[in-house]
């Protein structure tokens, strides 16, 4: 028995150590114009390839430091290569494309690709999607009381819990 | 979201029950613990593992339909997406299982009921196939995925049934006799692959090195999912205490009464289900920098770190006096766990301590992130 257990277990391991070659997440691994790239305009194709075979986008949007969105055409997705192609050649200014794409493995994954034309691209921290209500909390000036008031009271919580376990340690066992 | 968290969470017990019931079947009467399993609870339980396993493809056709009509998503989730068809496949499984246990009677029939098992690991591996790691992976993602899901049902399996569906504690000891060694590889198992499946599930895309999973790790403490891995692997601690003494220390302490704290043990790996239920459903933190401005960070993290969180964030850790204060209540509640068994708490008063310990654990980590 513990023969044939050592053997399964053996078997795990190997196959644990199989080499694990290319296939990767549906997540973005290389684009023209690159990630937080600056190219020359005017930009008429982006092409992007992603880490996994993409199946379907359910969201995809380009916007520019304005705020203005592009009208965009349907993209051709050729397993990990999607080429996404403007309406309308995109001229010189910042911007941001956001996915919201459906892997081959069902996953849901948001993605988005900032680059510039004659431009920088916009930084970081200008892109935001889901979390802004997150971001824009206003707790910077009274942060740190908060907290220590928070863990004084989980302090307190504690110490009420382990009286309890004191006062079963203590108590008479029933029989 | 909600809806599919709760299916998982039960689709997890479904497995359990069917896996632990059909070990037992499949053993001598002897054996096993003195166990009444209705069939109608075996039954359902079958049907609930066939059907629950469709709740997350469901939520995907709903998702994709948009724009292309609910039909077109349904062909193409069900017959071309690797996860849909892993999906029938577990399907064709529960329908064989629901026939076999509904046309013979599998308690007393060791040879059946091995059939049923086998039946029931396919099942397992069809759900196993449909996952996060197997689609990464084809390979390595399920042989990780598959043998952390049948570890955990056939440890878990066997405590629940013993736990909840004894009569008595008639024959305890020759079950545990053959458990104890059956849980402690389970155990062994359990931990190892789940570290691969951990180790796909969150890698950096193109690399899963030792030192890049780590730094996955840390720096996925900001987001749901990394909060849910770190509280799932905190109740660890926990469980394995209660492990221990319900297979080794039990001798030791007089009238241990041997399903009461199998019953306690078998609520923290409930908790560990909800947790991997939840944690299910969230994006893993793939590029951590990107998370932060694509999805946020978790809610539970901002409400103890409080303090904005900006998309280039680095975490660090830095011992303050909070966090030994909580890891001396950790320690403190490791304790009154330990000795819950030997004075004999009430069951509910040892869980508390549990969540005691966990509670105080997680908040040494959160105040050890600068």
């Amino acid at each position: 028995m513990p023969k044939r257990l050592g053997f399964i277990f053996a078997l795990l391991l190997f196959s644990l150590l199989v080499p694990q070659i290319s296939l990767a997440h549906s997540e973005l691994v290389k684009s023209t114009p690159a990630q937080g790239g600056k190219v020359s305009g005017p930009v008429t194709t982006l092409n992007l390839e992603f880490g996994a075979a993409v199946e379907e986008f359910t969201d995809l949007t380009l916007t520019d430091a304005h705020g203005h969105t592009y009208a965009l055409e349907k993209p051709i997705i050729k397993e990990k290569q999607v080429i996404i192609m403007p309406k309308k050649p995109l001229k010189e200014g910042q911007y941001k494309l956001f996915w919201h794409l459906i892997g081959i493995d069902t996953h849901k994954v948001h993605g988005y690709l900032a680059f510039g034309i004659n431009e920088n691209a916009p930084k970081a921290s200008a892109i935001i999607a889901a979390n802004e209500s997150a971001q824009d909390d206003p707790v910077q000036t009274t942060e740190h009381n908060h907290k220590t008031s928070l863990y004084i009271t989980m302090m307190i919580l504690f110490a009420v819990v382990i009286c309890i376990g004191l006062f079963f340690t203590l108590r008479k066992q029933p029989e | 979201m909600f809806v599919v968290w709760i299916t998982e969470f039960l689709l997890y017990i479904c497995l359990c029950l069917l896996t632990g019931t059909l070990i037992f079947y499949s053993l001598p009467e002897h054996r096993r613990p003195n166990i009444f399993v209705s069939k109608r609870l075996l039954l359902w339980t079958t049907v609930g593992a066939g059907a629950l396993s469709f709740a997350p493809i469901l939520s995907t056709m709903i998702t994709m339909s948009n724009g292309i009509g609910f039909w077109t998503s349904f062909k193409n989730v069900l017959f071309v997406f690797e996860a849909g068809q892993a999906w029938i496949f577990t399907l064709a499984m529960a329908l064989l299982l629901f026939g076999l246990i509904y046309f013979n009677r599998l308690q007393n029939d060791t040879f059946l009921a091995r059939i049923g098992l086998i039946l029931c690991v396919l099942l397992i591996g069809g759900y196993a196939r449909a996952g996060h790691a197997a689609s990464l992976y084809p390979l390595a993602g399920f042989t990780s995925h598959f043998f952390h899901l049948l570890a955990v049902t056939i440890w878990g399996g066997c405590l629940f049934v013993a736990a909840w569906l004894s009569k008595d504690e008639q024959n305890w000891g020759s079950f545990l006799r053959w458990y104890t060694p059956l849980a402690l590889i389970s155990v062994l198992i359990v931990l190892v692959a789940g570290f691969f499946t951990m180790d796909i599930d969150i890698a950096a895309p193109l690399s899963h090195s030792l030192s890049s999973t780590l730094y996955q790790y840390k720096q996925g403490f900001f987001s749901n999912y990394g909060q849910a891995l770190l509280i799932k692997h905190l109740l660890v601690i926990p469980l394995l205490l209660y492990g221990l003494f319900n297979g080794f220390f039990r001798k030791a302490i007089k009238r241990y009464h041997s399903i009461k704290w199998a019953r306690a043990e078998s609520f923290v790996i409930l908790l560990i289900f909800a947790v991997t239920a939840f944690m299910g459903q969230q994006p893993p933190p793939h590029q951590p920098d990107q998370y932060l401005n694509l999805y946020g960070p978790s809610p539970l993290f901002l409400a103890i770190y409080q303090k904005n969180i900006p998309s280039d964030f680095v975490v660090h850790f830095s011992f303050n006096v909070f966090s030994f204060i909580f890891i001396d209540f950790s320690l403190l509640f490791l304790l009154m766990i330990i000795l819950s068994f030997i004075k004999k708490f009430p069951n509910i008063i040892s869980l508390l301590m549990a969540v005691g310990f966990l509670a105080s654990t997680y908040f040494s980590i959160m105040a050890t992130i600068a």
